[in-house]
């Protein structure tokens, strides 16, 4: 009997293949624009940012500078620079800021060492369809920032130690490159995120989308591979129990032809997406098991009870679309009414979204 | 009574609605039952609750043996050939099956002929054909036989009787349900289903004027 579920399991690969086709190329689609959808240019809806920077030297003021021309800010966000930290935080507060950036003092000759301080993002509660945006391009401005500041460091250090003595100047160069590396791999332990409870459910506005749809993908395939079960067929049980297989067999040994079969699109899925994202990690190739063990038996146990396959699909389009949407699986949580946003910490979609995507890319 | 291998003693059934009222019917050896009753009349439902797959609201079934199920619908799987299907069911290679099939009373139904066709490119006699079969592998001492002869052309026809015969005169016992006076030429006792319940006919009674 297993060769035979193995064999069928073969046969149905090409029926999983079209549904790959169909469903996974709209995802990689959508995956491969979203930063277009989500982040175009809009001259009506620019968002000041304060800024309070306290050392007024050379390295922030080109710093400053060279972030607020970036092509993702200019049309975005207006940055102010103010007098000091209670304005940043004034602003923020009296909605004159959608955010604040804090950085502290001596923040570039600190950088590297124990004494370094994190620049300190402020934010509102996220309630409006622009600060979404705010958020994620503020990490990017804070991150270039930084970024930049160590570079100009670096430049400005080797210059000068280079006209003095250049074997000296080669050891000091190595050194600061050091330092710089090792901020750059640790940046974000430098900068400190304030009103916001998950840097990675704010930011990664299009892997938290890709692991959703990657997601609502397996959980659809349900569906799919409804026709696969004999076991909900009366008949066909009592052919078994003439043979002497229990039902239960029957169901673990379906359940296990529809995990191999789900774990096959989860890895044509992967293959697509490392062509995307440089972050994906392989070990999700087995973090994702028990994700598709859970939607194997749940989908089997479903495909049981109710038996046709129509009725399955009802149920699965139903009850998974609108879970997924409800936790902000099929539109990010940041564009629905607030109502929703505190709705979903009770959907235990929404975890699963969540463990979905630090599987996939963190 | 010592040979029944089939009781079934004032049986209820309800499925939304009363199907089965105190169902009586006994089976011995060799017995060939017809259950003779209009469409929506419970004969597919007795048949299911003598395979074990409906519970009864009231009343006991007793099995005395292995019992195969043959119904309009079919437990094969239509994406594997008719060998795929049989060794699914039975520890048999694919030389024993053929073997089973070419000289037992299986050779009637002429499943070697088709062997290595799937099963979604049979017509529907040949389906009947390797559904019989199919449970005929696991021997069983009663078959169950839901609307045999529903569907198939003459050859089919004379083919499925013919090993009907084979079967009893081995000892088997058969269930029949159908709506076919030709089939039921062949059964030893006819039961009448009407309004859920049971009787037995007399022989000889025409099955016109039995179902009014």
């Amino acid at each position: 009997m297993i060769k035979a579920y193995c064999k069928r399991v073969l046969l149905f690969l090409p029926y999983l293949a079209c549904y790959f086709l169909a469903l996974g190329i709209a995802l990689l689609s959508l995956v491969m624009f979203a930063s277009e959808f989500l982040f175009e240019d809009n001259k009506d809806t620019i968002a000041t940012v304060a800024c309070y920077v306290p050392d007024d030297d050379a390295y922030n003021r080109l710093g400053i500078s060279l972030v607020k021309n970036m092509d993702s800010i200019k049309n975005t966000i207006d940055i102010k620079i103010v007098k000091d930290e209670a304005t940043v935080v004034d602003m923020v507060e009296d909605g004159d800021a959608i955010a604040g950036i804090i950085v502290p003092e001596n923040f570039i000759s600190a950088m590297g060492t124990p004494d370094a301080s994190p620049v300190h993002v402020i934010y509102r509660d996220a309630d409006t369809f622009e600060e979404h945006i705010v958020n994620d391009l503020l990490y990017a401005m804070s991150d270039l920032l930084g970024t930049t500041q160590a570079s100009i460091l670096t430049a400005g250090e080797y210059a000068k130690e280079i006209g003095f003595d250049a074997s000296s100047a080669y050891g000091i160069e190595r050194e600061i490159q050091d330092e710089s590396l090792s901020y750059v791999l640790n940046r974000k332990t430098l900068f400190r995120k304030i009103d916001v409870d998950d840097l990675v459910a704010k930011y990664a506005v299009k892997e938290q989308l890709t692991a959703s749809y990657t997601l609502y993908i397996i959980m659809m395939s349900v569906f799919v591979i409804s026709f696969f079960y004999k076991g909900n067929n009366d008949i066909f049980r009592a052919r078994a129990k003439l043979s002497g297989i229990k039902t239960w067999k029957l169901f673990f040994l379906e359940s296990g032809c529809a995990a191999v079969m789900i774990y096959t699109i989860y890895l044509l899925l992967f293959i697509c997406l490392c062509f995307i994202f440089d972050s994906m990690k392989v070990l999700s190739l087995i973090t994702v098991i028990p994700v598709v063990l859970i939607v194997a038996l749940a989908g089997t146990a479903l495909c049981y009870l109710v038996k046709s396959p129509a009725a399955v699909s009802y149920i699965t389009f139903g009850t998974g679309t609108s879970m997924m949407y409800l936790a902000g699986g099929l539109i990010p949580l940041d564009y629905m009414p607030h109502f929703f946003q505190t709705a979903a910490v009770y959907n235990p979609f929404y975890y699963l979204i969540q463990f979905f995507m630090r599987s996939m890319f963190l | 009574m010592a040979d029944s291998i089939v009781t079934v003693e004032n049986v209820s059934l309800k499925y939304k609605k009363t199907v089965l009222t105190n169902v009586t019917i006994n089976a011995e050896k060799g017995d060939v039952i017809g259950l003779l009753g209009l469409n929506g009349s419970g004969k597919s439902t007795l048949l299911s609750a003598i395979a074990g797959l409906r519970k009864t609201s009231a009343g006991t079934i007793k099995v005395n043996g292995k019992a195969g199920f043959v119904t309009q619908e079919n437990a094969l799987i239509d994406e594997l050939t008719a060998i795929d299907n049989l060794k699914m069911w039975t520890p048999l290679s694919r030389q024993e099956i053929v073997k089973e099939l070419t000289e037992t009373e299986l050779s009637i139904l002429k499943v070697n002929d088709f062997i290595d066709l799937k099963v979604k490119r049979m017509s529907g006699g040949m389906k009947k054909r390797l559904a019989i079969a199919s449970v005929l592998l696991s021997k069983p001492d009663i078959l169950l036989l839901d609307e045999p002869l529903a569907a198939l052309d003459i050859p089919a026809k004379n083919d499925i009787i013919k090993f009907i015969d084979s079967f009893r005169a081995k000892g088997g016992t058969v269930f029949i349900a159908s709506h076919s006076e030709e089939m039921f030429k062949h059964c030893s006792k006819i039961y009448l289903l009407k309004n859920g319940a049971s009787a037995l006919l007399p022989s000889g009674t025409p099955l016109s004027e039995a179902l009014g």
